[in-house]
């Protein structure tokens, strides 16, 4: 095992750079700040940090840059858990179960999962970027328009199982979301759709429709009753979760990893599809699906190892090609050329030393993450005793400032104020905010992709049957939209076939 | 995904026709939907102006809204539809608990925020915010004359301070201070 | 009634003139008050994403101009539109030199698609600090060892070779639509989301060449993946000597994207020439020259003039071919 070697040493260089390890833990403690704080994310995180990293030696600069990385991925997962607000895109999906377990005073197992699952995805993906780096580097150029395109229709699929009760009004919020999800340049010709002349416009605006469609939208809510304005919220409850429970979600947790880390690998998929896809596979493979978006511990799970999974992948793809997947490996790619490190095939090759000291602090960062994350725990769920009239208006404030600090607009304020307004509507009549995001998502993803690849292949539709990957996502798009169609269709006639049983208050949805 | 678990106590708010609504979400359901439709249709009107594709082989800025749109309108007619065969059900509690008082109460919150929005632009960050702050504490029943305004400015100050200092985010100063 | 009217009316008059006597009297010592500048920090607005090409150069910038100026260069990313909503921030701003712009090629492109609310005439250029000439690059395996054999292919089959772009209306994209229109040939332009993807489609082989910028495929022309043919430069890139230019080939075009501070238009004049002196000394520093070169930039300082009749030729030139093309609105 050469790599076994090259990881033993490194860990030995690490050992006597103790300075790298301070900065490495800096950088985890700030990414789980910045992560949890809506509006900032790990991009911004890593790019502020990029000018400190100048003087510093590469190992500690791309250290601390990693802590943010890891750090923020999964820092979203704290607030989404807390409060329902998604730090970032990815940790919406973990509240979609995450906020329930709190509501059922579970807030403190549901925490320690999310963190022990970070932590075992994370891990897992750093161990398959050192171990089989070249063999999966060509898996990412694989991946053409038409195959990202289908990856998109796929997890647009997945609303289908995250609509809650009703799918009509799951699939309504799904379309609204996409329909917003053209709002902007259009992503061939640069056409400004839908924008009213409002340069702000020119982007879908989507972090603050999202901190707005969540956060904004559950302080608006408990502005409504005045009975809880002074009273306590719920409990904490116990922290890491008993050894049974958490042995039987490995299963899940193994399956979500190996998902985020392939995911990762491929360019322009990222944390948050993954967490989206992880979540869909859990709840197919579950036994009790019936559960997922009522409180499910092993939801909660599946979207932090497949948020967490995708770091290790995307690194992957960074580092052996020298492409960046996404916005955050984009800057940290900018960082390791500024250490005079050109990230490429012949990275691994010439300075395979350096590599190694930096993934052995690469797992050092995730066992810190797991540390700081479980010691915090405790006193990051204080939130949940601070009175609510003091917490709803500290709630409002973030999303402002933090919906502020993504483009510095206050434009973009006065959109996170609309979602807020129409989410907590929604909330009100059971159109759940979760298709929205996630079509803000994917939408693009596919559009783009679908005109990409006809303008590729000059106008045929050929590439939709023709190409493995593309048939396949397809396929498993289809089966993920129609099955719970068809299971309710079965339940339906099972029930209506038996009189007597159609009391709609045992109806499990 | 909103509200399971006080869903289960609510058993009326699904669309399946067989399923009982009480009337107030049968009206919710019929203007949600009348008002997608609404923007929807208004959303293909727009998309005649787009500009046909310079590009040889593709379909065009107008083809996804179009579709989008148009499965949107189904939908919203499908719900309609499920809606109206629904037979009415007694309201459910869930939904009479909110009083006027808690509804004018949410009516308030957003009108303060969008007036901070608005005064942030002029005043800056710390005054807007701060007012704000106040206001909502009011509003949820802390209005004591020494803690009210000692944790707003005090928070006001903290987030400054994070945001700031910590994240080199620089937060509006208003243009009257410019 | 009507004589208060008229009195009142001439008291505003008097009041008014004597308002803009005063008014006059602030801007005679103006050089003195120039002098001054800047007595607090100055706001530099990026109009792209931190962490990208324009926020490191603009970064790097404000790093070197502290040694160069009394008050620091606090750089601000107001993203969106493709750049318009930064410029547009730039152009709109209070013309005293607190706040000041990363200008970019997209100044010169934006007019002309109808997105923007400024034009080129809106700014006064301080200083250029990078420039980025487009370039095309192929598969090392693929059959073209020469720009001459990739063209030729090209001209035998219209339409068939698909070269990648990082947007339409982008400044790669009309570098590509340029080269067809002087050669004579024609491409299948497909834009993405920016130039890594592009990249990235090149090297799984799904489309046959790139025109973006050496810097962004280096490192794997480093790594013997990629092969560069031809750039669209006057003189070769000092990176890569072995590559020839356009011109070299017969063909007169150069297609470049730059970046450099500009201000607004009303600018005075004594502030622009402050804000030009501390750039031409940050911008020659040997700090901010060897931070350029680390992120395989082009270091290409020009001084406020010179930096403007780039400006125009740019713009001359891209109305032209965005006419041509159609796209101009």
């Amino acid at each position: 095992m050469h790599e076994l070697d090259l990881l033993m040493s490194g860990f030995a260089t690490l050992a006597s750079n103790p300075l790298a390890l301070l900065l490495a833990l800096v950088g985890v403690t700030l990414g789980i700040v910045i992560g949890a704080l809506p509006g900032l994310t790990a991009t911004m995180g890593v790019a502020i940090l990029l000018p400190f990293t100048f003087g510093m030696d590469p190992v500690s600069g791309l250290l601390m840059i990693s802590g943010v990385f890891f750090g923020g991925v999964y820092g979203g997962s704290v607030t989404a858990i807390l409060l329902r607000i998604p730090g970032t895109p990815a940790a919406a999906a973990t509240a979609l179960d995450g906020f329930e377990l709190t509501r059922k005073g579970m807030a403190g197992v549901a925490l320690g999962t999310a963190t022990l699952s970070s932590f075992l995805g994370g891990t897992a993906s750093i161990f398959v970027l050192i171990f089989m780096a070249p063999i999966l580097a060509g898996f990412a150029l694989e991946f053409s328009a038409p195959e990202s395109f289908a990856l998109a229709v796929f997890g647009l699929s997945i609303i289908a199982s995250i609509s809650g009760r009703s799918v009509i009004k799951g699939l309504i919020a799904g379309f609204l979301g996409l329909l917003i999800a053209t709002v902007g340049m259009d992503p061939m010709d640069g056409f400004p759709r839908f924008t009213g002349g409002y340069t702000e416009l020119f982007n879908v605006p989507f972090i603050p429709v999202m901190i707005g469609l969540f956060a904004a939208a559950e302080a608006f809510k408990t502005l409504e009753d005045p009975k809880v304005r002074l009273g306590m919220a719920a409990a904490l409850g116990r922290i890491l979760p008993d050894w049974p429970t958490y042995r039987r979600m490995l299963g899940t947790v193994a399956r979500s990893s190996g998902l985020g880390i392939v995911i990762g690998i491929i360019p322009g998929a990222g944390a948050d599809i993954a967490a989206y896809v992880a979540y869909n596979e859990a709840k197919r493979f579950s036994r009790t699906p019936e559960n997922y978006g009522k409180g499910e511990l092993a939801g909660v799970a599946a979207c932090e190892a497949g948020a967490n999974g995708c770091t290790g992948g995307a690194l992957l793809t960074m580092l052996t090609l020298g492409i960046p997947g996404d916005a955050v490996t984009a800057v940290m790619l900018g960082a390791l050329t500024l250490q005079g490190l050109q990230p490429g095939p012949l990275l691994l090759k010439d300075h395979a030393d350096l590599v190694f000291t930096l993934f052995a602090g690469m797992l050092f960062c995730y066992v810190a993450m797991l540390v700081i994350g479980l010691a915090s725990l405790r006193f990051m769920g204080r939130v949940l005793q601070m009175p609510k009239s003091v917490l709803t208006p500290v709630i409002l404030v973030l999303c402002i400032v933090g919906t502020y600090a993504i483009n510095n607009s206050l434009f973009d304020i006065g959109v996170m104020l609309a979602a807020g307004v129409a989410g907590y509507f929604m909330q009100k009549w059971d159109f759940p905010a979760s298709p929205v995001v996630l079509a803000l998502i994917m939408g693009p993803m596919a559009e783009a992709n679908f005109r990409r690849a006809l303008s590729l292949s000059s106008g045929s539709y050929d590439f939709l049957y023709t190409r493995p990957i593309t048939v396949v996502l397809l396929s498993v798009a289809v089966l993920t939209l129609l099955l719970p169609l068809v299971k309710r269709w079965r339940a339906h006639r099972m029930e209506s076939r038996r009189p007597g049983a159609t009391s709609p208050l045992h109806q499990i949805k | 995904m909103s509200n399971p678990s006080a869903g289960s106590e609510r058993p009326g708010s699904s669309d399946d026709a067989v399923n009982a609504m009480p009337l107030t979400t049968k009206i919710a359901n019929l203007v949600i939907s009348v008002v997608l439709i609404a923007v929807a249709a208004s959303a293909i009107a727009t998309t005649s102006d787009f500009p046909k594709s310079m590009l040889a082989a593709d379909v065009g800025a107008a083809r996804f809204p179009i579709i989008h749109s148009g499965a949107l309108i189904l939908l919203c007619l499908i719900l309609i539809a499920n809606t109206l065969r629904a037979p009415t059900a007694p309201a459910a509690d869930g939904q009479v608990r909110v009083g006027i008082a808690g509804y004018a109460g949410v009516a308030l919150g957003m009108l303060a925020t969008a007036a901070c929005i608005a005064a942030m632009e002029h005043v800056g960050y710390g005054p807007a915010t701060a007012v704000y702050m106040a206001v909502i504490m009011a509003l949820m029943g802390q209005r004591s004359p020494v803690w009210n305004p000692v944790l707003a400015v005090g928070v006001t100050a903290l987030v400054y301070g994070v945001f700031h200092y910590m994240l080199q985010v620089p937060l509006p100063v208003g243009s009257l201070f410019e | 009634m009507k004589v208060t009217n008229r009195l009142s009316r001439r008291a505003l008059t008097v009041g008014l003139s004597a308002g803009v006597l005063i008014a006059g009297a602030a801007t005679l010592p103006g050089a003195a008050f120039a002098a001054d500048y800047p007595t607090k920090p100055i706001e530099l607005i990026v109009p792209y994403a931190a962490g990208g090409g324009t926020d490191l150069v603009a970064r790097a910038f404000a790093d070197a101009a502290k040694k160069h100026l009394p008050q620091p260069i606090g750089v601000v990313n107001k993203t969106g539109g493709g750049g318009a909503v930064g410029l547009t921030e730039i152009m709109a701003a209070r013309p005293d030199g607190y706040k000041i712009g990363m200008g970019t090629v997209e100044i010169t492109l934006l007019p002309h698609m109808g997105v923007a609310r400024f034009t080129v005439d809106d700014f006064t250029p301080i200083a250029r600090l990078n420039a980025e000439p487009s370039a095309i690059t192929v598969k090392a395996d693929s059959p073209w060892k020469t720009f001459e054999e990739f063209l030729d292919y090209a001209k035998a089959n219209p339409g068939k070779v698909r070269i990648g772009n990082s947007g339409t209306g982008a400044i790669w994209h009309l570098a590509a639509e340029a080269l067809a229109d002087k050669t004579g040939t024609s491409f299948n332009h497909v834009p993405f989301d920016g130039a890594n993807p592009a990249v990235t489609s090149l090297l799984g082989g799904h489309i046959e060449a790139v025109s973006v910028s050496p810097a962004e495929v280096s490192s794997q022309l480093a790594a013997g993946q990629l092969r560069m043919l031809a750039i669209m430069a006057d003189q070769r890139q000092k990176a890569f000597p072995d590559v020839p230019t356009l011109k070299e080939k017969g063909i007169d075009l150069t297609v470049a994207t730059w970046r450099g501070i500009v201000v607004p238009k009303k600018t005075p004049a004594a502030v622009v020439e402050t804000l030009r002196t501390a750039s031409k000394a940050a911008a020659e520093d040997q700090s901010f020259r060897d931070q350029l070169a680390k992120m395989n930039l082009t270091w290409a300082y020009a001084d406020g003039p010179e930096f403007g009749q780039v400006m125009q030729k740019d713009n001359a030139f891209f109305k032209g071919m965005m006419t041509k093309l159609g796209m101009a609105k």
